[in-house]
């Protein structure tokens, strides 16, 4: 999983989510991948580039490939929508 | 009595003062994120968000961690009434603590990451963490001898260094391929590792609280009572098993989701006790208000009770789908390492590093001022925290929602709200602390008035009679 640790050692969690943990100054990225208009091209575009907050960072091209693959498989794990989830009387959850 | 060498104390007060410089380090690094969170792009050139965030949680996390250890040493010390099994083990441990803590940072100012939430630095740095750790425990458990017959705390303690050592380990387990590869299950355990590891800390802690109490009232009841033991095995029983309400949301089993909510609900018991004892608090309270560490473990009361509710809302897995991945978890986390942790860490600090020392009045009003700023600042911060959550949750749960950034710039109100109030909890805290460590550096760290101490039961009384008569002579305006 060199993927993760890319991840980690750029502390992108510092301002993002996987399943609502991490960071709160950019959105949750745990779906980030199969997002509707969204997907690998859009990740690669954001990272190379930054925003105004985000620092634009230099990964090679083998280390984008792994950090892509990283969030493929955090997206293929689950779903982080807390919509999805329907709440009981007893205070229990179930989706 | 014979007067005990004084190393040991020098060494012990220096966590205590070390942890101060961090927390206030901390909170600097804090106001900083806050006005990143205000004005986007604030020194991105130079120290940008991934950079400050783990300078202000490290810095202040180490802050808590020190002064814990040191309140534990210190205490364990003057409980005991014979120095420390070991001095040179108590160098040591100081020096790997504070060399790595030097090392952290720096590598978060140059970028250099690895790590994760909480521990961002690059995973070689835990292993002297880990080493100085181990020292602690050894120290502890050589200079405790025995265990049987002894109060509340002391077990308190115990518990509490050990524990740390194996589930610190234990939040390392992602180095590892089988945990690395699988985001649910390596998220589980770590946030499973982080639940436990601050019911660690906070054993440390509560049981320097207790001991402080028991040292301020004069009554030892408490650390051998069946209700002070109770209480304690239900703090253990949650330490273990009160970890899930983070990860309900993940793809984990449905069991997981209904452990943690059942566990979670015991801690009504906790508060149930609380709200039943509480005249007897204020009563209390009203007893000891001149004694400067009492006034911090009286705050420390309160914000226990606040963040119980919340503490125990969250926990509810139909509540949590609301609270979770909001701000409204980061007041609950702000409320309890600055309510209650920073709160009862002040108290400590002020009874150890504070002995021996006459305050001007000057710097009584002074502390007392900062006081009420940190403690209503602090009242701020937590509310504007839980207003942007509730904002952000109903933007989470909206069918429609508009995109991340306009929500964000929705909550520009609360960030001024919280930032602000943050300035004035650092100005509170600098208020606090400047006269303590003043009148510590004058003392020589302490060490001339400490030779001739030994048990450290120093008079309370004397303490109280002074304190009283400083207080109720008219003010002199200087
Ligand atoms: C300093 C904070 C910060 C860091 C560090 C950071 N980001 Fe971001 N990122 C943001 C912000 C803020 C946005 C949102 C911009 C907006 O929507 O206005 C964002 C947006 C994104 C987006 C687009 C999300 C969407 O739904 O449109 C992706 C993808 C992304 N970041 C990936 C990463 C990755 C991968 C890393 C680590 C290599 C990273 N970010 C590190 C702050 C950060």
């Amino acid at each position: 999983m060199q993927g993760k640790m890319i991840w980690q050692k750029k502390n992108c969690g510092a301002c993002h989510q996987i399943y609502g943990l991490g960071g709160f100054l950019g959105p949750d990225l745990t779906n980030i991948y199969s997002a509707v208009g969204k997907g690998p091209m859009y990740i690669k575009a954001f990272v190379t580039a930054g925003t105004p907050v985000m620092p634009s960072f230099h990964l090679q091209e083998q280390e984008m490939t792994e950090l892509l693959q990283y969030l493929r498989h955090v997206d293929a794990s689950g779903k982080s929508d807390p919509k999805q989830f329907r709440v009981n009387y007893d205070g229990t959850i179930a989706n | 009595m014979e007067p005990l060498p004084i190393n040991n104390v020098r060494l012990t007060k220096l966590f205590l003062l070390a942890g101060l410089i961090l927390l206030l380090t901390g909170m600097l690094f804090g106001i900083i994120g806050g006005l990143q969170y205000i004005m986007p792009g604030f020194l991105k050139m130079y120290l940008s968000f991934e950079k400050v965030r783990p300078l202000h949680v490290s810095s202040v996390v180490f802050w808590i961690l020190l002064a814990a250890m040191g309140g534990v040493l210190h205490y364990t010390r003057e409980y005991t009434g014979q120095n420390l099994f070991s001095t040179r083990l108590l160098r040591v441990q100081l020096t790997l603590f504070l060399g790595t803590i030097l090392l952290i940072l720096i590598s978060y100012i140059i970028g250099s990451f690895g790590g994760r939430e909480y521990w961002e630095f690059p995973p070689l740095l835990a292993i002297p963490i880990l080493l100085g750790w181990g020292l602690f425990v050894i120290n502890y458990i050589k200079s405790i001898k025995s265990l049987k017959k002894q109060p509340v705390y002391v077990w308190m303690w115990l518990t509490g260094a050990i524990g740390f050592l194996f589930i610190f380990s234990e939040s390392y387990l992602w180095v590892l391929p089988y945990f690395q590869k699988d985001v649910v299950r390596d998220m589980t355990v770590q946030w499973k590792s982080y639940g436990s590891l601050v019911g660690c800390w906070n054993m440390l802690i509560y049981g320097s609280g207790i001991y402080l109490m028991e040292k301020i009232s004069n009554d030892k009841a408490y650390g051998h009572s069946k209700i002070g033991f109770a209480l304690y095995f239900l703090g253990l029983f949650n330490l273990f098993f009160n970890w899930s309400h983070h990860i309900y949301t993940l793809p984990v089993s449905g069991d997981i989701r209904h452990i943690g909510y059942l566990v979670s609900m015991t801690e009504l018991l906790i508060l149930g006790r609380i709200i039943y004892k509480w005249k007897e608090t204020v009563t209390q309270a009203q007893k000891f208000d001149h004694l400067i560490p009492y006034r911090f473990l009286w705050a420390a009361d309160v914000w226990i009770l606040l963040n119980l509710f919340l503490a125990i809302a969250m926990s509810v897995p139909a509540i949590n789908i609301y609270t979770h991945g909001t701000h409204i978890t980061v007041a609950h986390v702000m409320g309890t390492t600055i309510g209650i942790n920073t709160m009862l860490l002040m108290a400590i600090c002020f009874d150890i590093l504070g002995e021996n020392i006459q305050f001007k009045k000057r710097s009584q009003r002074q502390i007392a001022n900062g006081y009420l700023i940190v403690n209503g600042s602090l009242f701020v911060f937590f509310m504007a925290l839980v207003g942007a959550g509730i904002q952000r949750s109903r933007w989470q749960m909206n069918q429609d929602a508009g995109p991340f950034g306009e929500m964000m710039v929705s909550l520009a109100p609360y960030f001024i709200a919280f930032t602000l109030a943050g300035l004035f909890i650092f100005v509170g805290f600098s208020m606090i602390t400047y006269p303590l460590l003043k009148s510590f550096m004058h003392s020589n760290y302490g060490s001339d008035n400490n030779a001739n101490q030994n048990t450290g039961s120093i008079t309370v009384n004397e303490a109280n009679k002074l304190l009283k008569s400083a207080l109720t002579e008219p003010v002199k305006v200087e």
